[in-house]
This record gives structure tokens, sequence and C-alpha cells, in this order.
């Protein structure tokens, strides 16, 4: 029980800018969906091995015959509660895996991100020739395909509160699908160590509602 | 020899579905083979099913063996070992290439 409370007690520190707990996306709240799930199958199982090693010191009523024993410790215990637990992640997790892939429609708009040592540079194809150093835009409600690439080591694009992580690789692209939400801006991150600049290596995704995403691909802001 | 082939063959089945299995996957959307269709169907999922069934069938058969008079050891502990491996390539197989039978390729 003390585990539980110094569990969400710990856990009220996850909130913030780059809180994979504070959802902005629908990426982002599957993410966080299965993360909580885990987290709450996680302490189920861990309070039921902590009462069955507590019985352990208490000296039976009767000794139940060997194959019984073999039969829930080993087979039910041992083999067939685990195997469930991994089998519900695995089909979750393919699930969850399915929904997240970059399929194509009409309503997915592309923007090219390129990383370096260490910055961002992002490219909009709706609007050729703009480029945009550190500051990525996207319409907010909309799905978003970022074709992600390097030029010199492997980095990672990470907006913790809109989707997962990709690599961006040099000499490959990576497509990432995100959507955020709300109009608003929210906080990235290279998820990938790379030297010495590594600690100042972030962007920032602004969301713009319908009209602010008129303007920026019209020139009007940007 | 025999019994040592007993106890490893059906983990070394599995690694070798394991890595043909995802090489197929690689080559077919390295190669653009994901385009071709068969009626309806793409090309790459009646393969890649084909590929998954075979591997568990194999397994099977294997498993089969090592329970039946004819290829079984005559050592008690060989034939408890080579049973536990051959079921374990057996889950193996079903649970790790599930995903490249059954999920989205080439996106």
């Amino acid at each position: 029980m003390s585990l539980t409370f110094l569990t969400l007690f710990t856990l009220g520190g996850c909130q913030g800018e780059l809180s994979t707990l504070s959802p902005a996306g629908p990426a982002a709240r599957d993410i966080a969906t299965l993360w909580w799930g885990m987290l709450v199958g996680a302490l189920l199982i861990l309070s039921f091995v902590m009462l069955l090693i507590l019985m352990a010191f208490r000296r039976p009523a009767k000794t139940a015959d060997e194959a019984q024993q073999v039969r829930v410790w080993i087979v039910n215990l041992g083999l067939i509660f685990p195997v469930s637990i991994l089998l519900a992640l695995l089909v979750y997790g393919l699930v969850i895996g399915e929904r997240l892939l970059p399929r194509s429609s009409a309503e997915v708009i592309t923007v090219e991100a390129e990383a370096s040592r260490w910055s961002w540079t992002f490219s909009y194809p709706d609007r050729p020739g703009l480029q945009t150093q550190d500051v990525l835009h996207i319409p907010a409600g909309r799905p978003v395909d970022i074709e992600i690439t390097s030029t010199d080591v492997i980095h990672s694009f990470w907006v913790p509160r809109v989707a997962g992580k990709m690599d961006a690789v040099p000499g490959h692209v990576n497509v990432l699908r995100i959507e955020a939400d709300r109009p608003g801006r929210y906080a990235g991150r290279s998820a990938e160590f790379s030297g010495s600049g590594y600690a100042s290596f972030g962007f920032t995704l602004i969301a713009h509602d319908p009209t602010a995403w008129e303007s920026f691909l019209a020139g009007e802001t940007g | 020899m025999k019994d040592l082939l007993r106890i490893l063959i059906a983990p070394l089945i599995w690694f070798v579905a394991f890595s043909s299995i995802y090489g197929l996957h690689g080559l077919i959307c390295g190669h653009g083979l994901q385009a071709i269709q068969i009626g309806s169907l793409s090309l790459p999922r009646p393969l890649l099913v084909a590929a998954y069934l075979l591997a568990i069938g194999v397994q099977m058969v294997v498993l089969g063996a090592l329970y039946s008079a004819q290829f079984r050891s005559r050592s008690g502990f060989v034939r408890f070992v080579s049973r536990a491996t051959g079921w374990t390539g057996l889950v193996a197989t079903i649970w790790s290439l599930l995903p490249a039978a059954t999920t989205s390729y080439c996106v």
C-alpha cells in the first residue's frame, strides 16, 4: 500500500511541457494509456506476489499433494499467469502500433524535418521554399506526417506530449504521424545523445488554428 | 550427439524461421513486391502467412517426433529437456513471428 502511495506521490512530478503523461494528441494518448495500463497491472501483480511471499511465512494447515502443488505453482502461476499477461500486452501493443502508423489520407499534411548537430530544420511542401529553424509549425486537429532525416549522426525526433519518438537517420527518411488536439506550443527534443551541444538541442512545435495555419501557408506569419 | 540435436533442433528451427521470415519481410519492402496483386489480395500477405504457417508446421512435426517412440531419446533426462525445448521453440515461433504475418508491412 505504501508503495502505491509512493508511486502516485512520485507521479505528481510527471507534469510539464515534456511529460508523456500529459498527452495533447491521439498518438501520445494511446501511448500514455498503454503506460498507465502497464503501471496498474504491474502494481497489481507486485501486490499479489507480496501477498504470496507473506503467505509463505505462514504454516499451512495441511500439506497438499505434490501433483496439486505443481499444478498450482508451476503450471498455473508459473506458466499460464505470466503468459496470459504477456499475451494481453502483445495484442494491445500490436493494436496500438497499427493505430500509430502513418496511413495515407487526404487529410494528412506533410512536413520535412532535417536534424544536424545541433538544430532542426523544417520544410513545408505546402509552402515551397519556406524553412524554419528549431520551430515546427503544424495545424491543430489534423494528422501531420513528419518526414525525418539527419545530415550527420543519428538523432531522434520527439515531442512527448504529442507523439512517440522516431529516429533521424542519415541517408534515410522515417515517417512519424503526429497530431495536436488544440492550438498551442509544445516542447520537442532530440531523444538521442549527440555530443557537446546536446543539452540545448530542442525545438518548439506550434500548433495553429485553421485561420492561423492558412495565414502561415500564405506567408503572412512564420 | 543425437541427444544434443534433439535438445537444440527446435530452437535452431526457430532461429532459422525468425531470420528467414523477417528477411522475407525486408525483401518484400526493399524490392517493391507489395505492389504485386493476386486477385484482390496483395502478394506479401499470403507469402508471409504461408511462411509463418510453414514454420509452425515444422515445429509441430519436430515436437511430434520428440514424443514418438522412433525418435525419442532413451535417456529420461534428455526426453524431458528436448520436449521442453520443443515446446519452447513452437511457442517462440508462434509468438515472435505473429507480428510479421499479421500486422501492416512496408508502411
